[in-house]
């Protein structure tokens, strides 16, 4: 091997063409960890050996001529709230009981994952049940950011971000009820997509909220985001929101031409509440010109009730979140992370009436958004104003201010499928983002706008200071 | 009705009043949505239908 593959699909291109092996790819993931987790806190629990063992399997069935696809061979981690065949599932919590995982058994994702090839090289870091902070008073890693170690790496699938970026895989699974994807790629310079509601199923996740969770890729790129959710997606009778809508070939339709489509775009600078970061102007007019230059008719609009979606988004996620936790938050209330008991526990403010009637605004506005898709194509914003804020920054009494300036609750209770992609640095050094939103399960034409974007801009291909040869030797 | 302490710390207890202000606030936002008045609900609890 000459150099290790820097995304997934240019990994499997290596396999299929013998210049690299499943154990190559496996073992150099293996030092990548070794050498820079204790700094970044990407990982809860490493599977090293039954990775070596399932690289060398995939070696195997290669020379045998019996590969199982594109993820066959290929090292990728899950975030600590899905369950898998290996090891206990903590959901980053001393209050998770080991009885969730007997009762649920194992997620379908970990299991189309492994039936695919994949190597997994562990359970990744998150926040606390996929809420809450980084808290250094529980036994858990503190997830840091590649590109400057004193920032966080996002969440909640915090270590499915750093961990790409970072290069221990070379993809992962993440979820997302208020831009758990889109957040950790954001802030780490990667590539993440939420699909469609439904798309992918959530048996063997530890909810947040049941109506609003989200399963998906993560990775350096479009192309390798629908690479893996041709294996994740599909129906699953074990989860009742997961729809039955066959699986398709996402990455045959990364084209590169936009031709003929449209895109509107909403600056959201008037939601940036935190303030928006002197570079991210002009790095987001950039990609709208990229988008221009494959081909897409751009426009302005303006996307309809932000606030409110907002509130939807987070009253329907506390709602059902305190549904779950209640019991647990009486007997366990030390067990939990300050930032996480108190935020699930004021929840019990919320009525029966306010979670319907955030249901009831939540359909008015799949109403008006469904209106907005018969005008554009896609809706381009940014994922957020700013990039990653410094872990002293975030204060665990008040962790609703952890997230400024970001915008991505929006698309959650809407459940349209939206991809965030790198555009670049902020004048700090880290990276900024952009999202894509389609129509619902418009997957296609998502991932081959942000391919056409990736096709044309090396941005996702960038890499933390940290991780680069010369910093490793 | 006073809501039942969660917290024996009166310092943690005053941050989740002031977070139950917050919600509170955000419950109240929806409920003057007037083009929901005469909404049902069911399309918002099963958005892929």
């Amino acid at each position: 091997m000459t150099a290790a593959p820097e995304t997934l699909a240019e990994a499997n291109r290596a396999l299929v063409a013998g210049t690299t092996t499943a154990v190559e790819l496996t073992e150099c993931a293996i030092e990548r960890a070794d050498q820079l987790d204790s700094q970044l806190g990407v990982f809860i629990a490493r599977t090293t050996e039954s990775a070596r063992v399932a690289a060398e399997l995939s070696d195997r069935r290669r020379r045998a001529g019996e590969s199982l696809g594109p993820l066959d061979g290929i090292p990728i981690g899950l975030k600590d709230i899905v369950s898998d065949v290996e090891g206990q599932t903590t959901a980053q919590s001393l209050a998770h009981s080991p009885a969730w995982q007997e009762t649920v058994g194992v997620s379908s994702v970990a299991r189309r994952l492994r039936a695919a090839g994949a190597v997994v090289m562990g359970k990744l870091t998150t926040m606390e049940f996929a809420t809450g902070l980084p808290d250094e008073t529980k036994p858990f890693p503190t997830p840091r950011n590649p590109w400057d170690v004193d920032r966080w790496a996002g969440g909640s699938s915090s270590g499915s971000g750093s961990g790409v970026a970072s290069g221990m895989f070379l993809g992962a699974v993440g979820t997302d009820t208020a831009g758990s994807i889109r957040i950790p790629s954001a802030f780490n310079g990667i590539t993440g997509l939420k699909p469609t509601f439904g798309r992918v199923p959530k048996d063997g996740v530890v909810p947040l909220g049941f109506t609003l969770d989200h399963v998906g890729p993560m990775a350096r790129t479009a192309e390798d985001c629908a690479l893996m959710l041709e294996v994740m997606a599909g129906h699953s009778d074990s989860d009742p929101c997961a729809a039955h809508r066959p699986t398709e070939s996402w990455s045959s339709a990364l084209t590169g031409d936009l031709r003929g489509i449209r895109i509107g775009v909403d600056t959201w600078e008037r939601h940036a509440a935190a303030g928006v970061d002197p570079d991210q102007p002009a790095l987001f007019q950039r990609s709208l010109d990229v988008l221009r230059d494959a081909g897409a008719t751009v426009t302005q609009l303006e996307v309809p009730m932000y606030a409110e979606a907002m509130a939807v988004d987070m009253i329907v996620m506390l709602s059902e979140a305190h549904a779950f936790h209640a019991p647990d938050l009486r007997g366990r209330w030390e067990d939990y992370g300050l930032a996480t008991r108190v935020l699930l526990a004021s929840a019990d403010v919320l009525t029966g009436a306010d979670y319907v009637q955030a249901q009831r605004v939540r359909r008015v506005l799949r109403t008006r958004v469904d209106g907005l898709f018969e005008s554009v194509d896609l809706v381009v914003t940014p994922s957020g104003h700013l990039g990653a804020p410094l872990l002293s920054d975030l204060d665990p009494a008040n962790a609703l201010t952890a997230l400024p300036s970001v915008h991505t609750p929006y698309w959650n209770p809407l459940g349209n499928p939206t991809i965030a992609l790198p555009i670049g640095l902020s004048s700090v050094g880290t990276p900024l983002s952009m999202s894509i939103s389609g129509r619902h399960w418009d997957e296609r034409l998502v991932l081959r706008a942000a391919d056409a974007v990736q096709r044309r801009t090396s941005e996702h291909l960038a890499k933390p200071p940290m991780t680069t040869a010369g910093a490793l030797s | 009705m006073t809501p039942r302490p969660w917290a024996s710390s009166t310092d943690e207890e005053a941050l989740i009043a002031a977070s139950r202000e917050i919600f509170a606030a955000m419950a109240e936002l929806l409920h003057e949505v007037a083009e929901a008045r005469y909404v049902d609900p069911a399309g918002g609890f099963d958005i892929t239908r």
